[in-house]
């Protein structure tokens, strides 16, 4: 074998995927775009609640809009009656509406207790989960403020059992920061690299080959199919690596993610990159049809990146789910990574093994794949 | 040793055979046309040549070896190079490939007039000139070219059979090319082999072929004909035309004309009808593909 022949392959597919618009807006520019949409969607500022509150004339609810609207949060709008707030919730021109009832005020003076009703849209059962814990902290908040006020009038011995046995017990929220933050949206988009771009951008400089006849051609020269194969991999493993450091950089320097990967990161990127070409040339070579291969490279890596908890948090994923994809090999490397970056864990040296073996495994059957006598 | 030797060949695609025993020969410095219809085989016998595809049984050897081997070089169909990059980027590409220096890409790209612009920008004539650039790298012995013209204009195809043939010429190479143009296989080949649903139904020069298959040429003279009794070859009337079967064209002719004249005939006109491969064509596989 001699070196040069797969660094002239990949050289050569590097320079026509340069000139290759389409193609290179998908393997490098939509990854970079993705990694705006995961700071945007996951880096923490984007929550925003508009809720129309009922006051009934209290004068309580009017100082909670207040409060709310001091939030940045939530958007609190003041609405006349029950049935329009309810109206403008069904059709989504608020997410909650709150309803304090009428004589509230008095009611809480006198001790009667009542009742604070709050609406939410269930459509959207993840939206409707935060929205219900983001109104639900804040009127725990004027619960507590209106009981303190009420207790304020008693003695103070009695004041403090009531409040104790009302609340036993205390709660402090309070937000524990990583050891690296910004890492959740940069492994994301790592993975969109590996999984979307590596598979695609070694099936699309695969299938042209085959269907061109330049395969063919470079069959009858001396080269050897593991020369233009190794040249296939190291083109991905180039192309997909600079999108990589593109992105983080943009990321640090454009998005403020103070966040750069791990070298164990990179390296477990970098296998998951081989891992994922290896797929890519696979079935490029056996489907050998281009809207056919997108099609299936697309079903996986989607997928993959989702119940692999990738790009979504793991809470969000069903376990079972998960326990199976993560052993597609580019996923049990990115799931690495990405446990490593977010919590230190070291990757299971058995686990990586196992990846290690599938991926050579696809690398040999890429190569039979590519070689394989086209009928 | 001959260029290229292909013997008992059968390949079969998932069972189904689509070359069926085929055995053909061709001398160094031959050139041979593989002629047939759309399906009979003739990619699949050329691929089985250059050795990207296994025989299922029987045996082909290039140059004494089993391909592929040094001294081949192989023009598959449509445009075997790459559309993004230049023709000069092409040919260097392809001469690491081929493990040979670069030194003499310039020449080959004057030589082929090939523009600085990317191969998917060229016209279609200019991109099988590349093609055939590419071929000539490494100095072949042996050419194989699937359907080299397919989807040219007359204009480009004439031009790039005119550098076929003078490339040939000049560099003594052997040439087995395959086509469904009997004229193209008649203006270029020494020696076609006529291919229909994988066997090889004839072999010969074009004019051998012609002559086996759908006779010798005819003398056609039309006008107020006489004498045609004391004719020395075998004629017949067609209305006013009489057609007289001459074995050489020239001479019989001018035999036929002296006789007729000698009789009194007033000829209005006279033509040799000579049948070609496209006569062969139709006479063996019902069409000219």
């Amino acid at each position: 074998m001699k070196p040069g022949r797969p660094v002239a392959v990949a050289v050569k597919d590097l320079r026509a995927v340069s000139r290759n618009r389409a193609a290179f807006f998908w393997i490098v520019v939509f990854p970079v775009v993705m990694l705006v949409m995961f700071k945007i969607t996951m880096g923490g500022g984007g929550f925003h609640v508009k809720a129309a509150v009922v006051t009934h004339g209290s004068r309580i609810a009017r100082s909670f809009v207040h409060e709310l609207n001091g939030t940045g949060t939530v958007h609190a709008v003041v609405y006349g009656d029950e049935r329009g707030a309810l109206e403008a919730l069904r059709k989504g021109r608020v997410d909650a509406v709150i309803v304090f009832p009428p004589g509230f005020d008095r009611a809480v003076a006198e001790g009667r207790h009542p009742t604070v009703r709050l609406y939410a849209n269930g459509n959207d059962p993840r939206g409707y989960h935060a929205v219900v814990g983001a109104l639900t902290g804040a009127l725990n908040g004027l619960e507590n403020g209106v009981r303190r006020a009420v207790t304020g009038r008693l003695p103070p011995d009695l004041a403090r059992v009531i409040e104790d046995y009302a609340h036993p017990f205390g709660i402090h929220v309070k937000e524990v920061k990583g050891v690296n933050p910004g890492a959740y949206q940069t492994m994301a988009f790592l993975a969109v690299q590996a999984l979307f771009s590596a598979s695609l951008a070694a099936a699309m400089a695969t299938i042209p080959e085959i269907r061109s006849g330049t395969m063919d051609r470079l069959r009858t020269t001396p080269a050897s199919p593991v020369e233009v194969l190794l040249g296939k991999y190291l083109y991905t493993t180039v192309l997909v690596t600079s999108g990589a450091v593109l992105g983080v950089l943009v990321g640090r320097y454009c998005l403020g993610i103070g966040y750069t990967p791990s070298p164990t990161a990179w390296a477990l990127f970098e296998a998951a990159v081989v891992s994922s070409a290896a797929v890519g040339t696979s079935v490029a070579a056996l489907l050998r049809d281009e809207k056919a291969v997108n099609a299936v490279l697309n079903s996986i890596a989607f997928p993959s990146m989702f119940l692999g908890a990738l790009v979504v948090p793991e809470c969000m994923v069903p376990r079972a789910a998960l326990r199976v994809v993560v052993n597609y090999p580019p996923v049990t490397f990115l799931h690495a990574a990405k446990l490593h970056e977010l919590y230190g864990k070291a990757p299971s040296p058995a686990g990586l093994a196992v990846a290690a073996g599938i991926t050579v495994a696809l690398v040999a059957l890429s190569g039979w794949a590519v070689s394989r006598t086209p009928r | 040793m001959r260029a290229v030797d292909v013997r008992d060949l059968v390949v079969r695609f998932d069972g189904r055979p689509v070359l069926k025993g085929v055995s053909l020969s061709v001398g160094r410095g031959e050139r041979l046309a593989v002629l047939g219809p759309n399906g009979s085989g003739k990619t699949t016998l050329l691929r089985a040549i250059v050795g990207v595809l296994e025989p299922d049984e029987g045996s082909v050897e290039v140059l004494g070896e089993r391909p592929p081997v040094e001294g081949l070089s192989y023009v598959p169909q449509g445009h075997a190079h790459y559309e993004y990059l230049t023709p000069r980027e092409n040919l260097r590409f392809f001469a690491r490939m081929y493990g040979v220096p670069g030194d003499g890409i310039d020449g080959l790209v004057e030589r082929f007039g090939l523009p600085d612009r990317r191969a998917g920008e060229l016209s279609g004539g200019q991109r099988r000139r590349l093609d055939l650039a590419v071929a000539l790298l490494p100095d072949p012995e042996v050419l194989i070219l699937d359907e080299p013209t397919e989807g040219l204009d007359v204009g480009a195809k004439r031009d790039f059979l005119s550098t076929l043939e003078r490339v040939s010429d000049e560099r003594d190479v052997t040439v087995v090319f395959s086509t469904h143009d009997p004229v193209e296989a008649e203006r270029l080949a020494d020696r076609v082999v006529i291919l229909d649903d994988g066997r090889v139904v004839a072999e010969g020069s074009p004019r051998e072929l012609s002559r086996r298959v759908c006779g010798e040429p005819v003398v056609v003279v039309e006008g107020d004909v006489r004498g045609e009794e004391a004719l020395p070859y075998p004629y017949t009337r067609v209305g006013d035309a009489l057609r007289v079967r001459v074995g050489d064209p020239e001479e019989g002719m001018i035999r036929v004309l002296e006789t007729l004249l000698d009789a009194g005939s007033r000829i209005e006109a006279v033509r040799v009808e000579e049948p070609g491969l496209a006569d062969v064509l139709t006479v063996l596989v019902g069409g000219e593909g």
